[in-house]
């Protein structure tokens, strides 16, 4: 009897706890990693959160032309290495948590990009955003071989890499004919 | 007829059956994250019982079976013993993202990878592991008492020609 008093007495003195969640939103602590928002414009394709992502929520299809980037909510454990891999910052962590969904498709984010064709052997390699991406943040680093830079980006590696090598034979040649 | 159409039905049923609905939460070789919320749910903190919701001692007397973990092989049949033990009407809540898609483990050869596998559930409840909160939502969802708030989202960027990507 004297337990039952000591509950009620208890009970009593800290009055009512249960949230009202329904009704009210309970405040979410700072910093919770919630439902991941991609940018679909901000993504530039390079794949770097696919090849990051523990779970394999992230996937990324190449067929041809398109780039195709699917993200599947029923998979993401809010890891949040996405996030930190994304060199454009596409990501950004929501504190929404409320992600119950009744359909499978419900829980998808599907985004496709362009891929381009490489100017040299013309199959496809990356997207077109990579390129653009790439062509301004290098166009300064490059200085006074800006213009053979614009001729390489639009290569493919395996051209590329042709390429550098045909470029630098000829560097070598022209150096022993001079000496 | 539309799943959230079948949803509300089966929600409705249950309404009709008189009584609250109770739920049995069955581990089909998850990690015991999601059923430590599971039971974190039903403390007085977050109370499901305000909404009816209390845990069934046996599958027999459940409305709704909380499946969480990816279906090992070896829990397979302990999951459809379950599944044929509740009786109609019965919702099936995949809590968890092993429950969802397989989750971390869902290139694992022992794994069927997801509820989906085998029953196909009313409701999904992504989070690893979902937060109480979220568990409440999922199962008022289930009971067609909330609205859903996450949609299918697509993008593409112009000049994408879908016919030929298909060759």
């Amino acid at each position: 009897m004297s337990s039952i008093l000591k509950l009620l007495r208890l009970g009593i003195r800290k009055g009512r706890v249960t949230l009202r969640y329904p009704a009210e939103r309970t405040p979410t602590p700072e910093g919770l990693r919630g439902r991941p928002v991609l940018d679909f414009d901000k993504c530039i394709g390079c794949g770097a959160c696919a090849k990051m992502c523990p779970p394999n929520a992230l996937t990324v299809e190449e067929k041809e032309n398109v780039w195709t980037l699917r993200l599947y909510y029923g998979r993401c454990i809010m890891c949040g290495l996405c996030e930190e891999v994304c060199p454009v910052d596409a990501y950004r962590f929501s504190d929404e948590f409320e992600l119950a969904s009744a359909t499978r498709s419900d829980l998808e984010v599907e985004l496709k990009l362009l891929r381009v064709q490489c100017k040299g052997c013309g199959r496809y390699f990356t997207t077109k955003r990579v390129l653009e991406d790439a062509a301004a943040e290098y166009s300064e680093l490059a200085g006074g071989y800006a213009g053979e830079f614009k001729d390489m980006i639009y290569l493919c590696p395996d051209c590329r890499r042709v390429k550098w090598s045909e470029s630098l034979a000829d560097a070598y040649r022209e150096a022993r004919h001079e000496s | 007829m539309s799943p959230e159409d079948d949803l509300a039905a089966k929600a409705e049923k249950i309404r009709r059956l008189g009584r609250s609905p109770w739920v049995f939460p069955v581990n089909s070789g998850g990690c015991n994250g999601c059923d430590i919320e599971i039971v974190d749910t039903i403390t007085p903190y977050f109370d499901a019982e305000r909404f009816g919701v209390r845990v069934a001692p046996s599958a027999k007397q459940a409305d709704i079976l909380l499946v969480t973990g990816p279906v090992t092989r070896q829990s397979l049949k302990a999951l459809m013993n379950a599944y044929e033990a509740t009786p109609e009407p019965k919702l099936v809540v995949a809590v968890g993202n092993c429950a969802c898609g397989g989750g971390i483990c869902h290139d694992s050869f022992t794994v069927m990878g997801g509820v989906d596998a085998v029953i196909k559930p009313d409701a999904y409840v992504p989070g690893c592991p979902p937060r109480p909160e979220a568990l409440l939502y999922g199962l008022l969802l289930a009971l067609g008492k909330a609205e859903q708030k996450v949609r299918r989202s697509e993008f593409k960027e112009e000049g994408i020609d879908e016919n030929r990507a298909a060759v």
